[in-house]
């Protein structure tokens, strides 16, 4: 099996080592060799919903947890107050050390082979790769090809009056490949996303802005990571405002900035908004947060988030010094916007594979996302079905993690602005969290031959610990002459005959550490497991007794969904002929061709008693 | 979504007065429901074999009823399978399967009886067509008559409480997908202080919500025909007042007006209609798109046509398309102004037709002079009491039920809401009850929760990085 992935961003280079520690022969070209998983907007990994994919990513075996817990400079575990479906991972990242870990990760990994250069065209043979050409007319061949061009195709950057054909941070774009997908038949999409300016670190005042430290306990991203091994200095972000003084100078300027001029054709988006549209949406806001991260150790650049922007450079540097904090500010590097070509992702397969053409797969920004760890989860799943043999390939469906729901709603909804993923988006929301990433994943990512035995052997013998210390726990009985002092101390009912310890640790206000005296996790299991497992399994213990009542409830749920999607339908269907069918339910089952009747219930504009008739006309066919 | 192993119910037998009246229970859980309304429950029971006892809904005494077990796959949905035999009464049957839904069944889907028919091999290939049709017919109708009875002030309310619903949950899910924003948020104190406004307002409509009233609210009646054959004119005697638009002019009257009036002790809502009428005008033919609908819905068509022209080969057409099973009465109008019977038509005679064609009842009458109205309104007295209407359609009953089981899930996940606000819970976890809420309000509406709390959040607040 031979690969090729053209670009190196978080999605081809997930792409890569997936397929490459299955088994495949790789080859990755990218533009520059110096942009290796760059991170050309902010310098951070994880947050809301983002956390939970570098979690998935990382039980599936893929290697953003790990690079980010090699390279952050602070970490935070977010909404820790809201439940334990929606606790969220986020660290800052010292970039150029990430691109320099993720660039010898593929560079010491056997089956890569990394190249400098530009894909200028897919070469195709009855409707299947064959090979690509590169910008020097060189043919290679292969078996597959992953296009993870992210942010590159057709790009241009925009601010005031200026506009460079370039991709991000003024690196070459890539011009020859957006003409060769129209020419496969992909519709092109023009999508439109931004930056901020980076800022010079001595001309800030941080005294005018509030500090934001990391937690003291580190919790890492890679389930296989011990936190005390990742123990090091934090460094602060700073949070400030807008003033009034700010939204004037932008309401003035506001025929200056691209993004107003009419200069910018493309799609804006909700999920980054220049600091313009911030201000023309939301004109009654009397302020907006500003936060100052820092973009690595040995740099003095800053990151303004909430400041992107398309305006001009002299009316920019106006606006940031009109920021508390910021009045003296050097701008280093000027805020942009940027538009690139991207596919319609509801031509592609669940596996991200290219409806019409065997063996093309695409990932990232290409099919309309937006964010690293996005392109990365993408990436991650492109990279392990192009590589797997005669449909092995993995299933990841919308109960199982965020990434089967980000893929689904790419390839089933399709987008028309750059996707973000969020906790909303997930209908099983209770069941995807992100403590329990590996319980859902690691099996798949083993099965698919991403996970090494020894962390397999390891993933089980945790996975035992947690169901027998459930066990124990629900088997269990304390009597009140045990139990009743910590009841007490806790504010808590104190018992009047003997209980179940689930029981107790089922009250809000006991935890399971308060009965920690009381028997623990046998001798003999206790001591196969690193103390930072240990720790792990008891927060899992924790929460499946816990939200017992609420998690039953979302497995029900997701049983039915599942059911949904066992129901296949035959490939060869012709929607056009199916009596009874609704005109405008045959166009649009016939443009998306669903593979189960779960993902036809999804296909926007299709009712039920459409999926009815439908049930009908498959049974009838197959009998 | 459509779930296929799962226990349906509906009623089964025609609406009208009859003596017995059938709900059908099917699929896996169909022993487990009964067994939990049906007193005394024999446990072990044989397939067909009649039970005879009573339904409870908890301690209150329902019906009493004959109750048989048909064991899969000997029964007509291959699934196992039990009738209830009740009183015929529509009000009685609906609160017989309004407690067997309350029991762990689902409300089945517009002719998903005979699609689990089909897909479990009871019905051979010829009749899958039918079968679409029928999904396809039947769903139709359902939406038609929900169209109808959220009319009003109901999908206003309805709307307004979802919208606040939607409001908190973009609330929530703010401060969770974007922690950095979550000072703008509103907290559980506050939303808790609106909950019990909202949960008041949904328990008010679902008093609205009751299929007793479809019945007590008269037969729906549709006035339909031709342009200008007098069908206004015809309202007007009725109902003895000037209401509707009455114009020389073909083609005024084009809303559908309702009156509700009572004749000859039976009480009707009488719609009256644009005249059906082949047209361009794009104001005149939502008219007439009304016309059909009002039409379909109907349960007595009052068919007026022009004696002085006979009925022609259009009102003919007309008549055919209605649905075998519509009660339909033929008006000749304008009978003061022709000679003899005045229903001349194409050359023949139409009592003649009336034999040949199967024709409805034909009536003489004059709007005008009130001639023949007599006649008219003792047809439509006995088909009242034979019970042919005035029994609420079986889509009514069905869709009102569908949204009292609705509006009650509705009720209930926004009470868990708020009493998981109330205990501290976290807001992952009340979010589940509030989006549930949500859900089961939309499915009133026939709409889908889709992307609009995500939506709502980037309408609401302006976040991103």
């Amino acid at each position: 099996m031979k690969i090729i992935v053209i670009g190196g961003g978080h999605a081809g280079c997930e792409a890569a080592l997936a397929a490459a520690r299955i088994g495949a022969k790789v080859t990755l070209f990218a533009l520059s060799l110096d942009s290796i998983a760059l991170m050309p907007c902010n310098p951070c990994i994880g947050g809301s919903a983002k956390g939970h994919l570098v979690r998935e990513i990382d039980a599936l075996g893929g290697q953003m947890g790990k690079a980010i817990d090699a390279t952050f400079i602070q970490s935070r575990m977010l909404n820790t107050a809201k439940g334990p479906a929606v606790y969220s991972l986020r660290a800052q990242a010292d970039k150029k050390n990430y691109m320099t870990y993720m660039k010898q990760i593929l560079e010491n990994e056997p089956n890569i082979s990394l190249r400098e250069g530009e894909v200028v065209e897919i070469l195709t043979a009855n409707s299947k790769v064959s090979g690509v050409k590169i910008i020097s007319g060189e043919i290679v061949e292969c078996d597959a090809v992953i296009v993870c061009t992210g942010t590159y195709l057709n790009a241009r950057c925009l601010y005031g009056e200026t506009i460079t054909h370039t991709g991000p941070g003024g690196l070459k774009n890539a011009v020859g490949l957006s003409e060769s997908l129209k020419k496969l038949g992909f519709n092109l999409q023009r999508f439109k996303t931004g930056t901020p300016a980076r800022i010079h670190r001595r001309s800030i005042d941080f005294s005018k802005m509030a500090v934001q430290p990391g937690d003291e306990k580190i919790v890492p991203f890679s389930f296989e990571t011990d936190p005390a091994k990742i123990a090091r200095e934090q460094i602060p972000c700073h949070l400030t405002y807008t003033t009034p003084a700010t939204h004037d100078l932008i309401r003035e300027s506001l025929h200056r900035s691209a993004m107003y001029s009419g200069l910018i054709e493309a799609t804006g988006t909700r999920y980054c908004p220049s600091i313009e549209d911030k201000i023309v949406r939301f004109a009654d806001k009397e302020r907006h947060p500003v936060f100052i991260e820092p973009e690595g150790i040995n740099t003095q650049e800053m990151y303004a988030q909430g400041l992107s922007s398309a305006l001009p450079e002299d009316v920019q540097i106006q606006v940031y010094r009109s920021v508390p904090g910021l009045e003296n500010c050097e701008i280093m590097r000027v805020a942009y916007a940027i538009e690139y070509d991207c596919i319609d992702a509801t031509q592609l397969t669940l596996n991200l594979e290219a409806k019409h053409i065997g063996g093309l797969f695409f990932a990232g920004q290409i099919n309309g996302s937006s964010g690293y760890e996005e392109a990365a989860a993408q990436g991650l799943i492109a990279g392990i079905s192009a590589a797997s043999e005669n449909g092995k390939a993995i299933e990841l469906g919308r109960a199982d993690g965020y990434i089967g729901v980000l893929i689904d709603d790419l390839v089933t909804k399709g987008t028309r602005e750059p996707y973000r993923m969020m906790t909303s988006r997930a209908e099983y929301r209770l069941l995807l969290r992100q403590d329990n990433a590996d319980l859902r994943l690691t099996p798949k990512g083993y099965a698919a031959g991403l996970i090494p035995e020894q962390r397999h052997s390891q993933f089980q013998q945790k996975a035992a610990a947690i169901q027998a210390e459930i066990l124990r726990l629900q088997k269990t009985t304390v009597t009140p002459d045990e139990a009743n002092e910590i009841l007490m101390n806790k504010n808590s009912a104190p018992l009047k005959s003997g209980a179940k310890l689930a029981d107790l640790i089922k009250r809000p206000e006991i935890n399971y550490n308060d009965f920690n005296n009381l028997g623990a996790l046998p001798p003999e299991v206790e001591s196969q497991l690193d103390l930072f497992v240990l720790e792990a399994v008891q927060e899992q213990v924790e929460i499946q007794i816990k939200y017992e009542g609420y998690i039953k409830i979302q497995l029900e749920q997701a049983e039915a969904f599942r059911k949904m999607e066992k129901k296949l339908i035959p490939p060869d269907i012709e929607y056009e002929n199916i009596h009874g069918l609704r005109l405008e339910a045959r166009q649009k089952l016939a443009a998306l061709r669903p593979v189960n009747f779960g993902q036809a219930s999804r296909v926007t504009g299709i009712s039920p008693a459409d999926l009815s008739v439908l049930m009908v006309y498959v049974k009838q066919k197959t009998g | 979504m459509i779930k296929n192993s799962d226990t349906i119910a509906a009623i089964a037998t025609a609406p009208g007065v009859g003596a017995v009246g059938i709900v059908r229970v099917s699929g896996d859980d169909a022993i487990g429901v009964i067994g939990r309304v049906f007193r005394p429950f024999p446990g072990d029971m044989i397939s067909h074999k009649m039970y005879y006892g009573k339904i409870f809904r908890d301690d209150d005494f329902i019906d009493e009823v004959m109750v048989c077990y048909m064991k899969s796959p000997r029964s007509f949905t291959c699934e196992d399978c039990i009738e209830i035999y009740g009183h015929g009464g529509m009000f009685v049957l609906s609160e017989v399967l309004s407690t067997v839904i309350e029991n762990g069944a689902r409300l089945a889907e517009p002719g998903e009886f005979t699609k689990r028919a089909f897909l479990n091999g009871r019905l051979n290939l010829a009749q899958a067509e039918a079968v679409a049709d029928l999904i396809g017919a039947k769903t139709a109708a359902a939406r038609r008559a929900a169209l109808r009875q959220l009319g009003g002030g109901l999908s206003h309310r309805l709307k307004f409480s979802r919208d606040k619903i939607l409001s908190w949950l973009a609330h929530i899910e703010l401060s969770i997908d974007y922690p950095e924003h979550e000072e703008e948020a509103r907290n559980a104190s506050e939303i808790l202080g609106e909950a019990d406004a909202v949960i008041n307002d949904l328990q008010k409509l679902a008093e609205t919500v009751n299929v007793g009233k479809i019945i007590r609210e008269g037969v729906r009646t549709a006035i339909v025909g031709r342009p200008n054959v007098g069908k206004s004119t015809l309202l007007n005697a009725i109902l003895h007042e000037n209401r509707a638009i009455v114009h020389e002019t073909a083609g005024t009257t084009r809303d559908v007006l309702t009156e509700e009036v009572r004749v000859a002790d039976v009480p009707l809502v009488i719609m009256d209609t644009a005249g059906l009428r082949e047209t361009n005008d794009p104001i005149e033919k939502i008219g007439i798109e009304k016309t059909h609908e009002a039409a379909l819905d109907a349960e007595l068509i009052l068919y007026v046509a022009d004696a002085t022209e006979g009925l022609t080969a259009e009102d003919f057409n007309t008549i055919k398309s209605f649905s075998k099973n519509k009660n339909i009465l033929i008006l000749m109008n304008k009978s003061d102004i022709t000679s003899g019977h005045g229903i001349q038509g194409d050359g023949s005679s139409v009592l003649e037709l009336h034999e040949t064609e199967e024709l409805p009842p034909c009536i003489p009458i004059s709007a005008k002079t009130g001639e023949g109205l007599e006649e008219l309104f003792s047809h439509i007295r006995d088909l009242f009491f034979a019970g042919n209407i005035g029994t609420g359609g079986e889509t009514d009953i069905i869709t009102r039920e569908r949204h009292r089981i609705l509006l009650a899930q509705a009720i209930t996940h926004l009470q868990n809401a708020k009493r998981e606000l109330h205990e501290g819970i976290p807001e992952d976890l009340v979010s589940v009850s509030l989006r549930a809420t949500y859900i089961a309000l939309g499915e009133i509406l026939g709409v889908e929760i889709g992307d609009d709390i995500v939506d709502r959040i980037f309408a609401e607040f302006c976040v991103g990085k």
